[in-house]
């Protein structure tokens, strides 16, 4: 009876958070594939804004918002994607690279270099974004790719969670392969970094979203569609009135899947070393 | 196969000392354990041999080589862990395969050599497992799989069988044995285990505080300790020591001076009488273990006596027990300085 009344509760409950999540989501898409633009309007004030009768389904939004030659949303989609990859990927092995040397060589100093590091998790971007925009202008990289990638490889946040898990890494294992005649790089390569994979993927989901989603840096730093991330490109399609919803949205859905395809990858991967992991 | 020769070896972290004027001969195809207590280097001195430590000063010597600065892997040697040290993202054959493939060996050579090795350590059924789904005794014929198919020179092993249950243990040390006879190799083996250290040692040496203690075949060390830590650090229950305070008249006659002490084992020991005793002892309690009782007393100056009797010992009409052992069971040691006498 209890036990009943508990796990109603606690189903009601996941279906409030579920409805909650989800909302956004469904009226992103619903709204996307409406063809009308009056209909648009009219179903915001109902539950029909969070549904789309199959039969009126419609690509025509697609069509419009992929054909803008004003705003080459694949352009910026295209801008966007090699923007991330190589922050992400890059990241990965310069990040991993100096926490792993942080966690095993021995040198003077070596304390002080991770509270440096530590401590500036927490200096947020804005407060760089000046000094910084002046150092890419002065080597001349504004509306470029370089520009909105190299700033960013080295993730203190992400340094910090190798080194945690690389100090935890037993030392015996780095000793073994020595011994059996492994190079530094070797150990790093062969057994540091596949035995990181869960740290890996916690990493690229966190710089990826960052990065994807950033805003200002892009602002203060590309001028032509060339480099232009699509994050940016939203905003300025968004805020050239008068609004056109179906527009907006799907232009918000194309945005949106990649991150979206990116994270169901890698979370598949996480879960995985999380299985794996508690085996051991 | 090569003999290993340290000499003054000395090891400091910080002001530590942790190795002191190790000098050392292991020769070529011997079984030498390490033993001591928790603490007393015995790691720090493998670990320096394979050359995971740099040494603070002194050589350290692999067959004609002086390799004090030389890698890890120029060595010639193998190490096999405590804590087995497997590759956990690698399978079986991987993790025994590893040294070879990062010696570049050719792919139907290294075929051949895991294979055999998975064929000595009845590995052959597990090849494409990974090690999280070993048991623990699997683990460790990885870990020496692994160790064996580069042909080391030398084989060094950190206490390997301290995490397998009782059992295993002697099975893997059997194994052990047996792989020392069959590849006739110089063999290096820390541990805490007297058995192990009994039973597999060509030669055994004992450790205390980054000082060897003394060195010799298991046999020399049982019979002839050279102070009353190696006497009672080898042999379970540990040797008795006596002052003179604590013997009967009979049991002074045995000593040459008062400065001396008496040494003898629980299981040399044996009930005798007020006129043959050599020490009176106050009966505290005993175990039956079935075949032989371990009984405890407490002598005169009140530390606590082990011996183990194959009969039920009564104590005499003054309530003591009075016990003996043959002459050429004795030791004596230096009271002050726990030297061995004579
Ligand atoms: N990296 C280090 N820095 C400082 N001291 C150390 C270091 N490694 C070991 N020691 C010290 O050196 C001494 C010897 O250590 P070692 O590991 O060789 O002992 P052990 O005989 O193998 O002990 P156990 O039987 O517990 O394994 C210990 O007192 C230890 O605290
Ligand atoms: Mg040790």
């Amino acid at each position: 009876m209890n036990n009943g009344f508990a796990s109603v509760a606690r189903l009601t409950l996941a279906v409030f958070i579920l409805v909650v999540v989800l909302a956004p989501i469904m009226l992103m898409f619903a709204t996307s594939l409406k063809g009308d633009e009056q209909q648009i309007l009219i179903d915001f004030g109902t539950w029909r804004a969070f549904w789309v009768s199959p039969g009126d389904i419609s690509l025509e939004n697609y069509r419009q918002v992929l054909s803008d030659v004003q705003a080459p949303l694949l352009r910026f989609l295209l801008n966007s994607a090699v923007i991330t990859a190589s922050v992400v990927v890059v990241g990965i092995f310069v990040n991993s690279a100096v926490a792993f040397s942080l966690s095993r060589l021995e040198f003077k100093g070596r304390g002080l270099l991770l509270a440096v590091f530590v401590s500036l998790i927490i200096i947020p971007m804005e407060a760089l974004a000046v000094p910084l925009l002046l150092m890419m202008n002065r080597v001349g990289w504004l509306d470029t790719y370089q520009v909105q990638i190299v700033p960013f490889i080295a993730h203190p946040f992400s340094i910090f969670l190798f080194y945690q898990f690389f100090t935890k890494l037993p030392r015996d294992l780095d000793d073994a392969a020595y011994v059996e005649g492994a190079s530094p790089w070797q150990v790093y390569w062969g057994l540091a970094l596949p035995l990181s994979l869960p740290v890996i993927a916690t990493v690229a989901i966190l710089q990826s979203l960052e990065i994807w989603n950033s805003y200002l840096w892009p602002l203060m730093v590309t001028r032509g569609v060339e480099a232009r991330p699509v994050s940016l490109a939203l905003a300025q399609f968004f805020g050239t009135p008068p609004p056109i919803w179906g527009d907006v949205m799907a232009f918000s859905v194309l945005m949106s899947l990649p991150v979206l395809l990116v994270y169901l990858g890698f979370q598949r991967w996480f879960i995985q070393s999380a299985v794996n992991a508690a085996i051991k | 196969m090569a003999n290993v020769r340290l000499t003054n070896l000395n090891k400091n972290y910080g002001s530590v000392e942790v190795l002191k004027n190790i000098d050392l001969e292991i020769k070529s195809g011997e079984f030498c354990v390490f033993v001591g207590p928790s603490g007393c280097g015995k790691s720090t001195l493998l670990r320096s041999i394979a050359g995971l430590e740099d040494v603070t000063s002194g050589d350290v010597h692999i067959g004609d080589d002086r390799v004090n600065d030389m890698r890890p892997k120029d060595r010639g040697i193998s190490m096999v862990f405590q804590s087995y040290a497997l590759f956990p993202h690698k399978t079986v054959y991987e993790n025994i395969a590893y040294g070879l493939r990062i010696a570049k060996v050719p792919k139907k050579e290294l075929e051949e050599k895991v294979a055999e090795a998975a064929r000595a350590l009845k590995l052959e059924p597990l090849l494409q497992r990974k090690p999280a789904n070993l048991s623990g005794g699997q683990r460790q014929r990885v870990a020496i799989g692994r160790s064996i198919v580069r042909n080391p020179r030398v084989f060094l092993f950190d206490e390997p069988l301290s995490n397998l249950d009782a059992a295993l243990r002697v099975t893997m040390r059997t194994e052990i044995g047996q792989l020392h006879s069959r590849l006739d190799a110089t063999m290096i083996y820390v541990t805490h285990d007297q058995v192990e250290a009994m039973t597999l040692a060509d030669k055994i040496v004992v450790l205390r505080d980054g000082i060897i203690e003394q060195v010799g075949t298991p046999v020399d060390l049982y019979e002839r300790p050279d102070n009353t830590f190696v006497a009672q650090f080898i042999g379970s229950p540990k040797m008795n020591l006596f002052t003179s305070e604590d013997l009967t008249e009979k049991g002074k006659k045995c000593l040459p001076d008062a400065d001396t002490l008496l040494g003898m084992r629980p299981e040399h020991m044996r009930v005798s009488d007020m006129k043959n005793g050599l020490v009176a002892l106050t009966p505290t309690h005993s175990e039956n273990l079935g075949e032989y009782f371990l009984a405890y007393f407490e002598s005169a100056t009140g530390e606590e006596v082990i011996a183990k009797l194959y009969e039920k010992s009564v104590p005499d009409a003054d309530g003591k027990v009075y016990l003996e052992t043959i002459k050429s069971r004795l030791h004596r040691f230096n009271k002050e300085t726990g030297l061995r006498v004579a």
